[in-house]
């Protein structure tokens, strides 16, 4: 509290003052502050003090270097011309299973996608198909068989000992409306 | 890219960018760096700014993400360096290199140095690129209160450090 009894501005506000960032009126309200109180005063006075010790510091001279021209831009290698460093080992087990995986696919190309199916076709122009489906699979054989016909004349020889009602299901029933009466 | 005017720019923003860049980060050639690096981002971006105001802010917005990179990497190092003290005697040599670089700088400089880079940015801003508190809070992207607040305590600190000296 200054002699005035006007209550002390904060450092921030005494700091700012100097730096000439107090806003008309209030300046002046803080010019006439710190002609009545010796604190602010002394605050303002170290403040001063401090940033004549900052602007009098000598700097070193610098080094006005060379004009800079900017860098030269490194173009972007396009991403099938770039080159992989890959282990000779580690290339080599790579190419031997893309040569493994495709002469699996060139064998399986002829195939039907079922592995528990096998399709003939007869010289007078029936189409035998041969399932073997284990027992657990006859859930599938069934949704398979779901399907609208494509061919006529199927035969479906399921393995000895299949025994298609399991666990009270009524299995039967759905092979007999599977079938669509074709016995 | 260079383009018209480009010695100009050069030549005039060249001492301001070193001086602010000098103590922000206390070393001449790092300095020197920073302030190559910065107008070479400034000629690269190809358009000239309209006039040199402009291109100043642009510049010491520039510097100042430069210089908070380089205090980063500045501070990775100096922890890498006290866990290196623990296991080598190197750490010997390299504190005594610190210890002749240290004595080189001026004893203001020494005390920048110490001021948090919160606080010594803001100031150094103030002090030596003789910006108002608008610029400085839209440079560092504060508000001019918080410009107001850090230019301060940073005031406060140095005040201490260079007690003998006011």
């Amino acid at each position: 509290m200054s002699r005035s009894g006007l209550r002390c501005p904060s450092g921030d506000t005494l700091s700012a003052f100097v730096d000439g960032e107090v806003q008309a009126p209030w300046d002046q309200v803080l010019a006439s502050h710190l002609q009545a109180c010796p604190a602010c005063l002394a605050t303002v006075a170290r403040i001063r003090r401090l940033r004549e010790l900052l602007a009098a510091d000598p700097l070193p001279s610098p080094e006005l270097r060379p004009l800079p021209e900017g860098r030269e831009r490194i173009r972007p290698v396009a991403v099938w011309k770039r080159r992989i460093a890959l282990p000779v080992p580690a290339a080599a087990a790579a190419a031997l299973a893309i040569l493994a995986l495709g002469v699996a696919l060139a064998l399986m190309a002829g195939r039907t996608r079922l592995p528990w199916m096998s399709i003939r076709h007869g010289p007078t122009g029936t189409t035998e198909v041969i399932v073997a489906a284990p027992i657990d699979d006859l859930e599938q054989l069934f949704r398979t068989l779901d399907q609208p016909p494509q061919t006529s004349g199927l035969l479906i020889r399921l393995p000895a000992g299949s025994r298609l009602l399991m666990m009270g299901e009524p299995q039967l029933v759905r092979e007999a409306d599977f079938s669509r009466g074709r016995r | 890219m260079l383009h018209a005017g480009s010695a100009h720019v050069y030549e005039t923003l060249y001492p301001i960018l070193f001086r602010i860049a000098y103590r922000i980060c206390g070393n001449r050639n790092k300095a020197e760096d920073i302030c190559q690096e910065a107008f070479i981002k400034y000629f690269e971006r190809g358009e000239p700014l309209p006039d040199l105001e402009q291109t100043k802010y642009w510049l010491i917005r520039v510097l100042r993400n430069l210089a908070l990179n380089h205090e980063k990497k500045k501070s990775r190092e100096s922890k890498a360096y006290q866990r290196l003290a623990r296991n080598s005697r190197q750490y010997t040599e390299s504190g005594e290199t610190e210890v002749l670089q240290e004595e080189t700088r001026s004893l203001v400089q020494q005390a920048l140095d110490r001021l948090p880079y919160k606080l010594r940015s803001v100031l150094v801003l103030k002090e030596y690129a003789d910006l108002g508190y608008r610029e400085i809070s839209r440079i560092l992207g504060i508000s001019e209160g918080n410009v107001k607040v850090r230019v301060f305590r940073a005031r406060e600190r140095l005040a201490l450090l260079l007690e003998d000296e006011l």
